[in-house]
């Protein structure tokens, strides 16, 4: 059992006696030291209970299907969620100053997945609420700035990295990377290029050659300290380029630029929805302010 | 009574402010509407005026006609309701 606290991007995290398995959850997943912000006042906590609170009836809240078509239900109960599974469960509670996560029943031993993704969804909310907001996108680093491509899945956004790598560009995300309305920075949050199976042959060769990981998906992991390329970890956001198939017949990539109402759609599907009202208020600004300062074009291929 | 005071803003919808336009996104059904100024202001003011209030709010703001603030008023309600940005009290409280 241990106590751990570090910051997430710049966010006080603060852990009191968990149990080791979850302290290399928390190390792989949220500490990221290369992006040392400087420290706000928001903070995060967490702690272990021995059995699940009192909790109450309150109202179920589903979440739209993720990438994999799994949806979560939730229960809230004012500024109090839970989510539940068998007999592990998390719940938090957001007010204006922190964000106090609690768990139950977690166990390495134990198929959890569902629990821990609810657990990645629930730190989600807390950056969330501190106006950061994720990207869903591949972003490369083109003079300095970020360009982030987007589209829905299956649109070529890691092809589209992989080629602009192998042309000598410089990689900052393949899938995720956390934004910050306020300045316009793009924070990675990747650990490295992650393919499926069947989209191993378009890889590089010298991609190939080196020594992957399966991942907690099954996807294949090539850790971005094993590809020798420099790799940029966070730079200003220049531009969003939605992915889009072009009709057969047009060989050429064309880039069109789309009004706002469309760059809105395209930025929603980007970030995800959140769960609370607070954290969709937060993100919606954060959206509108990004449509006003960043170029946000379809990019036809 | 109000032809439509029964009406109130589906709470899953997202609104997203770009100052020229308000953008509403319904993330179940992907359904998207933008608002101009007037459709801002009947979003904006529906869940505590009724019909009367906000056709003498289009009114006065826009100096339009009567007929006009109100068949823009009835317009709007109804397609937003077809919808579902705008959901029934009695379906809300079902």
């Amino acid at each position: 059992m241990n106590d751990i606290s570090f910051l997430i991007l710049g966010r006080p995290f603060y852990a009191h006696n968990i149990p080791d398995f979850l302290g290399r959850w928390f190390e792989k997943n949220w500490h990221f030291p290369e992006h040392s912000l400087p420290e706000v006042s928001y903070k995060t906590t967490l702690k272990v209970l021995k059995e699940a609170p009192e909790l109450g009836q309150g109202i179920r809240r589903e979440t739209e299907p993720d990438i994999n078509g799994e949806v979560f239900l939730w229960h809230q109960d004012g500024d109090r969620w839970w989510f539940q599974e068998g007999d592990s469960g998390i719940q938090f509670i957001m007010s204006p100053d922190e964000f106090n996560i609690s768990v139950w029943g977690l166990n390495e031993k134990k198929d959890l997945r569902k629990t821990f993704t609810a657990l990645y969804i629930t730190f989600m909310e807390s950056l969330r609420a501190t106006d950061l907001f994720p990207l869903h996108a591949s972003v490369v680093i083109k003079n300095r700035n970020a360009t982030a491509f987007t589209g829905q899945s299956g649109m070529g956004k890691s092809t589209m990295l992989v080629n602009a790598m192998a042309d000598g560009a410089t990689p900052l995300a393949e899938d995720f990377s956390w934004f910050d309305p306020h300045t316009s920075m793009l924070y990675g949050w990747d650990q490295g290029l992650r393919f499926w199976e069947d989209g191993w042959e378009k890889l590089p060769r010298e991609f190939r050659e080196i020594d992957w990981q399966e991942d907690f998906d099954g996807k294949m992991l090539l850790p971005w300290d094993k590809l020798n390329i420099e790799r940029t970890v966070s730079a200003p956001l220049d531009q969003v380029l939605v992915l889009k198939r072009a009709a057969e017949e047009n060989t050429s990539t064309v880039k069109q630029q789309i009004p706002p109402h469309q760059a809105v759609r395209a930025l929603w599907e980007a970030t995800g929805v959140p769960l609370t009202e607070y954290t969709k208020k937060k993100v919606a600004k954060g959206i509108g302010k990004l449509i006003s300062n960043i170029e946000v074009a379809s990019l036809y291929i | 009574m109000d032809k439509y005071a029964n009406y109130e803003q589906n709470p899953e919808i997202i609104e997203t402010d770009l100052e020229d336009e308000l953008i509403l996104l319904d993330p179940e059904t992907q359904e998207m509407f933008s608002l101009n100024e007037t459709g801002r202001m009947v979003w904006n003011e529906l869940p505590t005026s009724s019909i009367t209030e906000l056709v003498a709010l289009i009114k006065n703001k826009f100096d339009v006609s009567s007929e006009i603030a109100e068949q823009d008023v009835n317009d709007l309600i109804s397609n937003l309701s077809e919808a579902g940005l705008l959901i029934s009290n009695s379906e809300s409280n079902e």
